[in-house]
């Protein structure tokens, strides 16, 4: 375990944790933020928290592979809520994402198994908008603009579609 | 006379007055990132107890391998080497790091004095008498320290030291007297008309985790509440001591 190695001041085991997961973390970082320092800035301060505190994480409140996404993604979300990103002079390039079905991906991982099924129960103008909101950071007033939709509409989307969510995964644990 | 802490501060709302399945979805919304930062701060304010933070630990248990489906990306070859300096893991790990790199960094992000109040933190924890709590900062870049005091005194009760990474960790220097079973409980002072946000109780009860998100210069307030924390989740009782988030460098 990468993690309780860490926990000890083993720089190899982080240097191999850094190995594994610095670029998804590092890309999730970047389609928030849409800024390399930013998404550099997220990525470090994870990490760094990760190696600070890696003693005191506890396996029972999840999985270190999900622990570490979220804290990337609160720091890049942080990060991109400060500086505005619509406002921003440094763009990085917008490489669209040629894969049909990037959802598919989520059956790389066996974790990922499960919400990829409960996904696609989940009414595919609803799911959308979960992936939207979870994937670039947006707030539903931002996912509002993006698609086009009121508010009230995107929230209750939104909202029924973590519902279906939790159903499902809910019963997948059982 | 002590004054209390922003008297008559607008009162959040609760959401749906905690009804458990709203809050399990604002906790997924949360974890989502759909929350507006003054949803967030009303959500936290108002359920400051671990229901929510277990809520939102299963939701990103749950919602995490979304972010697989994002393409990866290399990061810079500058995040391991800040890495490697921040860590102080250059020896470790020698073959992959110039160590002339190293030694060219400016004497500013040499952490040696705070590796001394580490030490001394150390003795502290094993002593019992130091919490943590994790405040995530808006602005990562130095150590920051406040010492908390008695108003118009020079003797700090608490010392709080937040690292670049937004981890806290309060200190407390001379035992806090909290009559009656009552309990100090530590906020961060908001600009008005934000109310305070609490960053958890001063007793030695261990790891709080906090997912606060509070600014650098952050003023820094202790309170003395009923058992049990603020039954409001803003203060209620007289502010005991205060303190500002400074560069501690």
């Amino acid at each position: 375990m990468l993690l309780a190695q860490c926990a000890t001041a083993d720089g190899a085991a982080f240097r191999k944790l850094y190995e594994q997961q610095a670029s998804t973390l590092y890309g999730v970082a970047l389609r928030i933020t849409r800024q390399p320092a930013l998404a550099s800035d997220a990525v470090h301060d994870a990490l760094l928290q990760v190696w600070r505190n890696a003693a005191r994480f506890d396996p029972a409140r999840g999985s270190a592979k999900a622990w570490l996404m979220s804290l990337v993604r609160y720091r890049a979300m942080d990060a991109a809520r400060r500086t505005g990103r619509e406002v921003t002079g440094v763009e990085v390039d917008e490489r669209p994402d040629t894969d049909p079905d990037p959802l598919a991906r989520l059956l790389a991982t066996r974790e990922g198994h499960g919400l990829h099924r409960c996904l696609q129960e989940v009414p595919e103008d609803r799911r959308r908008l979960v992936v939207l909101a979870f994937v670039d950071g947006l707030t539903h007033a931002e996912v509002s603009a993006r698609v086009g939709q009121p508010l009230g509409t995107v929230k209750s989307s939104i909202r029924r579609a973590l519902q279906a969510l939790r159903l499902c995964l809910t019963e997948d644990v059982k | 006379m002590i004054p209390p802490i922003i008297p008559d501060g607008p009162r959040l709302t609760p959401p749906d007055e905690g009804v458990p399945d709203d809050l399990d979805l604002l906790a997924a919304e949360y974890v989502l990132g759909s929350l507006t930062e003054q949803e967030e701060r009303a959500l936290l304010v108002n359920f400051p107890g671990p229901e929510l933070q277990a809520r939102i630990a299963v939701w990103e248990e749950r919602l995490a391998p979304l972010g697989e489906t994002v393409p990866a990306a290399s990061p810079p070859p500058q995040l391991w080497q800040r890495l490697v300096l921040a860590t102080g893991i250059g020896a470790q790990i020698r073959p992959t790091v110039d160590a002339r790199l190293l030694r060219s960094q400016t004497p500013a992000s040499n952490p040696a004095p705070f590796w001394r109040f580490t030490t001394a933190a150390a003795t502290m924890i094993a002593a019992g008498l130091a919490m943590f709590i994790l405040v995530p900062s808006a602005q990562v870049s130095e150590p920051l320290l406040a010492a908390l005091s008695p108003s118009g005194a020079q003797q700090a009760a608490f010392i709080v030291r937040v690292d670049g990474t937004g981890l806290g960790t309060v200190f407390a220097l001379t035992p806090p007297e909290a009559p009656g079973g009552r309990a100090l409980q530590l906020w961060a002072l908001m600009d008005a008309p934000k109310p305070p946000v609490s960053l958890g109780l001063l007793d030695a009860k261990g790891t709080v985790r906090l997912r606060v998100r509070s600014a650098a210069g952050t003023r820094l307030a202790v309170t003395l509440e009923p058992a049990g924390g603020s039954p409001t989740g803003k203060p209620t009782g007289p502010v005991i001591y205060t303190g500002s988030l400074t560069s501690g460098a």
